[in-house]
């Protein structure tokens, strides 16, 4: 029996389908950055802060994350916004349903974020008012950021799975269905965990630089610790990302088999991407960073595709209507060019301020800091 | 029809809505209004070499990043959750029709996240010109964020010539779009004023606290001036029936109304007699109540333009049962069971009535009602039987013109009626048809009574 599945909006899409596709993977690949740092950055601030009560590092290492966490949360969720409204407007039938049977837990990530953010908040802006609290605060916020990324698999998992959609919505019409029976979802959740954490490892290197004008020892081992957690993780997800490839349903896993398909081919170099990146960026961090970048954006790509295999037997994007809106989509491009040159001058000019600050007097870079 | 109903118990779908949406509107409305006062109140420090005001505008850009990046942002990423899953054909309309429109208002957020996070942190490392242009990029991203959004809410009230010709253009530059942009920037403004008295009355001291606090009632001064302007003009741009609805058309929209104004007279009279005239006595409490005026008035007014909206979530578009106005004869000519995807009852059968009036109810019914909390249809049912019910679901939009005609076939109607009696229970029987002990003669519930109270309550 076919299940029933909402008719796609009688609205054509204002763009070819590649376009939207495009903006939908570019936007989701930006995304993955901040948002691992945010679920990661927030794990590892609530260990170091644990540890830090002896560690006079740990103690440091949890200070510049905590410092780090708000900001980054601000932008995990602008680069959040733009793959969510993309996603709707190719997918949003199989969107708007699954979230409709899972109501009140997708209703859940706007709670959590607001007290896991305020939590990230307390502890860069208020640590010695929190004291001895404050490592569990740290804890509180990563796992309301954990919990987000837990709903946020259950319900992209339940969007593509139209065939269980009405016999829970004859069981009930409260929107309190839990996707946990669902034998995908754990190992996607366990890799993208293993993969922030991995992540995580990168931002801590690279924020190790700004340490080290004024504290170069910290500034050393932090980055070690990064690069360090960056190996471990990788190493795990090879083991959690098999387990998580042989977990998909055989649509999905035939993209990888029956020859060099390129699937395949983009699997094997996002692996070897992250597995080169433990070298690289032992040796030359911008060259590792960037190595890991395509990596996230192969990932990006081969999670697409199997999104596309899943829906295959129901819907194919590509027959959706479609009348481009060319005069309005050239004011987006204009704006969005404007807005990366605005953001990235403010940037250039922010820390170049910094510098000139630090060269200046010591005390000054302290403030700046706080 | 498209899309399977989420029952919120009580509360309705509609007030998730409104509670989330009545809280966004009014942080992020200061988070416009409160750029532009952080950017001119630095810039006068500045021009008068005030270091007391420039220690203020600092205190207050951290009250102000907290607020409206945390509470504010994500209570905007709640409206969209919360329409999405209440109104999801309503949602996936306006995302659709105005994809290009929601991304370029991304990337105006974008830039104002990212100003308002360099302005905050860059008090002490940037130069006081630099610092000053990061405050004006701000308020740039937000006031144009506003820009985008409000020709959105607006379209789904006036869509204006987008009926017609579907033209992007048509369905932005709608004939709401002007005057509801200079009511909300007043709103604006004036937030921007009510909530600086509050900081100042908690981070400022001696006579820079009096000097502050007459400058932030200025502002609520200001911002309130060009309401009653923007207010006539607003509603001179809304159709016939929705301009109606709030002059007596419907009694709740015509109290919020009143509610709205007078509230509103009274933040100006409160503004203006006491932190700008007696600035000397005014306190922490003071400004909190003007606080709370505020959010009273932010709540009635939205849901005013809500309600104006009725009975569409888009004007002549789409009802707010989600039938498009263009397939509403078919649906009732077809029957809603049919019509719907998801309905577990196709058609009412001797043997379904109840379970079949009860799926017509969350298809019709449960986007704007509940069965006995928030606009509980069994309360506005008081005293009515099945036929009388029966008699008011079939001239529904002409008794009351802010709700949509009911749509299916007479069958479906009457087993809504059915259940929907039932529910109520028996109303008050007149003297003639009561039996000797004074219970209901028989058959008075003949059609209900039949049927296993299980199926009732499923």
């Amino acid at each position: 029996m076919m299940p029933i599945i909402p008719l796609p909006d009688a609205v054509p899409v204002p763009a070819p389908i590649w376009l939207v596709h495009f903006l939908l993977l570019l936007t989701f690949t930006l995304h993955l950055v901040p948002m691992s740092f945010t679920l990661g950055g927030g794990i590892l601030a609530a260990v170091a802060a644990f540890r830090g009560r002896r560690d006079e590092n740990q103690r440091r290492l949890s200070e510049v994350i905590a410092r780090a966490l708000p900001s980054v949360t601000a932008f995990t969720i602008t680069t959040g916004v733009a793959p969510l409204l993309f996603v709707q407007v190719v997918y949003g039938q199989l969107f708007y349903t699954s979230s409709v049977l899972m109501a009140w837990l997708w209703m859940g990530v706007i709670p959590l974020l607001i007290a896991g953010y305020y939590g990230y908040y307390a502890c860069a802006l208020a640590p010695r008012a929190l004291g001895k609290h404050q490592p569990w605060v740290a804890t509180a916020s990563a796992v309301a950021a954990a919990a987000i990324g837990f709903l946020w698999v259950m319900n992209v998992l339940l969007m593509l799975s139209p065939e269980k959609w009405s016999g829970i919505y004859a069981q009930s019409a409260a929107g309190l269905y839990v996707n946990v029976t669902d034998p995908v979802v754990w190992p996607r959740f366990a890799h993208m965990l293993v993969g922030a954490l991995a992540v995580t490892g990168v931002w801590i290197a690279v924020l190790s630089r700004a340490q080290a004008p004024v504290a170069p020892e910290f500034a050393t081992w932090m980055r070690r610790q990064g690069i360090g957690l960056f190996t471990g993780a990788t190493a795990v997800n090879l083991a959690v990302g098999t387990w998580f490839l042989f977990s998909l349903p055989k649509p999905a896993l035939d993209l990888f088999s029956g020859g060099m398909t390129p699937s395949l081919l983009l699997l094997g170099l996002g692996i070897l991407l992250g597995v080169a990146a433990i070298g690289l960026l032992r040796v030359h961090l911008w060259l590792g960073t960037a190595a890991i970048a395509v990596a996230l954006a192969c990932m990006a790509i081969l999670r697409h595709q199997v999104r596309l295999s899943y829906v295959a037997p129901y819907f194919n994007p590509e027959t959706l209507a479609v009348q481009p809106q060319w005069g309005v989509f050239a004011i987006f491009a204009v704006a969005l060019v404007v807005a990366l040159g605005i953001v990235g001058w403010m940037t250039v000019t922010y820390l170049k301020a910094g510098r000139k600050k630090e060269a200046g007097s010591a005390r000054e870079a302290s403030t700046t800091a706080s | 029809m498209n899309y399977p109903v989420w029952e919120v118990p009580l509360l309705g779908g509609g007030m998730l809505i409104a509670a989330i949406a009545v809280l966004h509107v009014f942080i992020s409305h200061f988070a416009v209004g409160g750029g532009l006062f952080l950017a001119l109140t630095e810039r006068k420090a500045y021009r008068e070499g005030d270091t007391e005001l420039l220690a203020y505008t600092r205190k207050h850009s951290t009250f102000f990043v907290l607020l409206t990046l945390v509470l504010g942002a994500v209570t905007g990423v709640g409206i969209w959750w919360t329409i999405g899953l209440v109104h999801p054909t309503g949602t996936s309309a306006l995302i659709h029709i105005f994809v290009w429109g929601w991304a370029i208002e991304w990337t105006f957020f974008v830039v104002e996240i990212a100003a308002a996070l360099f302005y905050v942190y860059g008090w002490d490392r940037l130069e006081p010109r630099t610092h000053l242009i990061f405050g004006w990029i701000y308020f740039a991203g937000a006031w144009l964020s506003l820009l985008v959004i409000n020709g959105i809410l607006t379209f789904m009230v006036t869509p204006g010539r987008w009926l017609e010709n579907q033209s992007f253009w048509s369905a932005y530059f709608n004939p709401a779009m002007l005057p509801s942009l200079l009511m909300r920037t007043g709103v604006c403004v004036a937030l921007a004023g009510l909530y600086s008295l509050l900081t100042s009355s908690l981070m400022a001291q001696g006579e820079f606290r009096h000097r502050v606090t007459r400058y932030a009632a200025k502002w609520i001064l200001a911002g309130t001036a060009v309401l009653p302007v923007g207010a006539l003009w607003f509603m001179a741009s809304l159709p016939p029936l929705a301009r109606q609805l709030p002059m007596g058309g419907a009694a709740p929209v015509m109290i919020f109304t009143a509610l709205g104004v007078t509230l509103s007279a009274i933040i100006v009279a409160f503004s203006l007699f006491g932190p700008y005239l007696r600035p000397q006595q005014f306190g922490t409490s003071y400004a909190a109540l003007l606080l709370v005026l505020g959010i009273m008035v932010t709540g009635a007014t939205e849901m005013v333009r809500e309600a104006v909206r009725k009975p569409f979530i888009i004007y002549d578009y789409m009802y707010l049962n989600h039938v498009r106005a263009t397939e509403s004869d078919a649906v009732t000519r077809t029957g809603v069971l049919k019509s719907a995807l998801w309905s577990s009852e196709k058609e009412v059968t001797p043997h379904n009535r109840l379970a079949a009036g009860e799926e017509v109810f969350r298809l019709q019914c449960r986007s704007c009602h509940t069965l006995r909390g928030y606009n509980g249809v069994l309360p506005l049912m008081a005293g009515w039987d099945e036929a009388y019910t029966d008699y008011q679901l079939s001239r529904l939009s002409t008794l009351k013109p802010y709700m949509p005609p009911f749509m299916g076939t007479p069958e479906e109607r009457a087993a809504l009626a059915a259940w929907l009696a039932r529910l109520a229970g028996p109303p008050s029987p007149p003297p003639d048809a009561l039996g000797v002990d004074g219970r209901p003669a028989a058959n008075a519930l003949a059609p209900a009574a039949e049927l296993p109270v299980t199926e009732v309550k499923r």
